[in-house]
This record gives C-alpha cells, structure tokens and sequence, in this order.
C-alpha cells in the first residue's frame, strides 16, 4: 500500500521549493487517479505495482527539495513577504545583498527534472488509459506497459544530481 | 482554535497565494484544502462540458429515432442508436482520464481557471481534448443526418435507403 503523497510533510518553508515539491506530489496523484480510472484487470494489476517505484522518485525529490530549502530557501523565487522584510531593515534595504541568480542552479534543475519525469510517467499512464477505452481487446499493451516501466525507470534514475545524493 | 493551527492554517495560505503566482497553472492540488480538491469522475468543468455537449448530440439522435414507427427502420436505427450509446460511454471514460490527469472544476478557482473558462492543456490533456472535440464533430454530425433521414423518411418506407444512409454515417468518419 502506497502512502498518498503530502507535499505539507517535509520542512520546505512555504516558497518555491515547496511548490515545485507539491508539483512532484501533483503528478503522483495524477497517476493514482488515472489508475482508478481503469477497469479492473491485468493492466490496472501492473499499473499498481509501479506505483511503488513513483513512490521512491518521489521520496528522492522530497530530499532534493529539502536539501535545496534549507541550502537557499530565499531561492530562486523570492516570497515578497520575505523581500519585504529585507527592504525595511533598519541598517539598509537588503535585498541588494541577493545576488541575481540561484548559488546552485543544478540542484533546481534537478528537482526541476523529476518534476518532469513524474508527469512524464503520468501522461504515460493516462495515454494507456485512453488506449484501453478506444479500444478494449487492444494487443499492444505490453508494448506500452513497457514503455511506461521505462519512463518509470527514466524518473528514477532522472534528477539526482552529482554529489548530492550519494546516500539516497 | 490554537495559535499553532491558526499559524499553520496562516503559513499554508500563504504557500498557496505563491503557489499560484508561481509553477505550473493554478494552485497545486496537493496543497488545497479538501474542499478545494479535484471533482471525482468528470468533475465539475471543462471535461464535464465536454461530456454534457456529447450528451446533448445523443439525446438529438435519440429524439429523432423516437419518431420513427416500429418496424425495420426503427429496428435498424435503434441498432445505431446502441452503437452511438457505445461510443458516447467511451468517450465518458475518456473525458474521466481527463479529468484525472488533469483536474478543472468550476467549484473552485485554485485550479487556474474561472467556473466556465478552458484549462491551458498541453501533452496528453490536449490530445484527449482533441479527441473529444473530434467526437462532438462526429456525433453532431451522426445526429443531424439522422434528424435529417427521419423527418425525409418517416412514413415512406423506403427503409433500405434509410439503412444505407445511416451505414454510411458510421462507416464514412471514423470514430476517434
């Protein structure tokens, strides 16, 4: 049993790295909701158990964001509340202290990437779907359930970026 | 209520209000409230829209088949009317793969659009949106010829004539 996705769980703040996280979350509860959309059968059978795999990806993405929230939670969108606060203290305006660009744009790219991978994984599942509808008796779908397994195979091998995650 | 959950209740507000400047369309639906959160089955917008105007072009071929007298024509158009109930069914489901890929409801404006306004869809959205206005196109089609072969026909029992017609409709385009 897949736990739902909680883009509330891991300590993101509340800026851009927890929306680009709850986008992760996003594309897991697509899937989920695609799959319950399927008759039941084997597809329906396969489609469950890769579930679990999203499951991994997604867990790997909560690190990326985390680990970039705590590293530059100003980052690279700035919440205005955040800017305002750095306008009004008393010694100067401290928003021209922040630099123009994110300390580290590979780790954005990164989470950036598994965002895309998941959706990716996502339409993959929905295409599936609307395949099965078109047409009940079709007999490519194990050519597309392959497919689908490697999409899942891309997402989680995707976004992990060089000295980042050796532990994950 | 506790200041904690009234200072979580704050923070989240406040992630949503960025989340919708930010990212991807609209509000994530991992950060709404419940009563925020996607519509099950087709939901309350633009796929259930799709479904309502599919709908509506059965209901037309069904109203005009329903003039027809019983007898072999009405026997052969009711077998189309079964075939036209098939494909609409399919096309439910199809709209139902929509909406769970991509959610709009006219319940609520955190999906990115206002009650009524089309999504901005892309990827498989879009080509299921595609799909279903392609089907509209076909059904409409299906349905005024029908209306078209009743009012012609009714009474004048050329009924071989009628089934070639109809055979026609749903041979010559095919169903997407």
């Amino acid at each position: 049993m897949n736990a739902e996705p909680d883009a509330w769980a891991p300590a993101l703040g509340f800026g851009y790295w927890r929306v680009v996280y709850a986008e992760c979350c996003d594309a897991v509860l697509a899937y989920d909701r695609i799959v319950a959309t399927m008759p039941p059968g084997a597809v329906r059978g396969r489609l469950l158990e890769l579930r679990t795999e999203l499951s991994v990806r997604l867990g790997s993405a909560a690190r990326l964001a985390e680990l970039a929230a705590t590293l530059y939670a100003a980052w690279p969108e700035r919440d205005p509340a955040l800017l305002e606060l750095l306008a009004d203290d008393p010694v100067k305006d401290l928003r021209k202290e922040l630099g123009t660009g994110p300390p580290d744009p590979g780790l954005r790219e990164a989470l950036l990437d598994a965002r895309e991978e998941l959706w990716r994984v996502a339409e993959d599942a929905a295409r599936l779907a609307v395949r099965l509808r078109e047409n009940p008796i079709a007999t490519d779908v194990p050519t597309w359930l392959s497919g689908l397994a490697t999409g899942v195979a891309t997402a989680l091998a995707a976004g992990t970026p060089a000295g980042h995650l050796e532990d994950g | 209520m506790t200041d904690e959950v009234q200072r979580q209740r704050a923070d989240r507000e406040a992630a949503r209000l960025l989340a919708a400047r930010i990212g991807l369309p609209g509000v994530p639906v991992s950060m709404r409230e419940p009563e925020d959160a996607p519509g099950p089955g087709l939901g309350t917008g633009h796929w259930q829209r799709h479904v309502a105007r599919l709908s509506g072009a059965y209901e037309r071929a069904a109203l005009a088949v329903a003039q027809v007298p019983a007898g072999g024509v009405r026997e052969e158009l009711d077998d189309v009317l079964a075939v036209l109930c098939k494909r609409l069914d399919r096309y439910v489901h199809i709209a139902e793969v929509g909406q769970a890929l991509l959610p709009d409801d006219d319940t609520t404006d955190l999906d990115g659009t206002a009650p009524g306004m089309t999504p901005y869809l892309d990827g498989m959205a879009e080509e299921i949106d595609g799909r279903l206005r392609t089907a509209l196109t076909h059904l409409t089609a299906v349905a005024a010829a029908i209306e078209e072969i009743v009012s012609a026909d009714v009474g004048s029992g050329d009924s071989d004539e009628v089934i070639a017609a109809v055979d026609r409709l749903l041979t010559g385009v095919p169903a997407p």
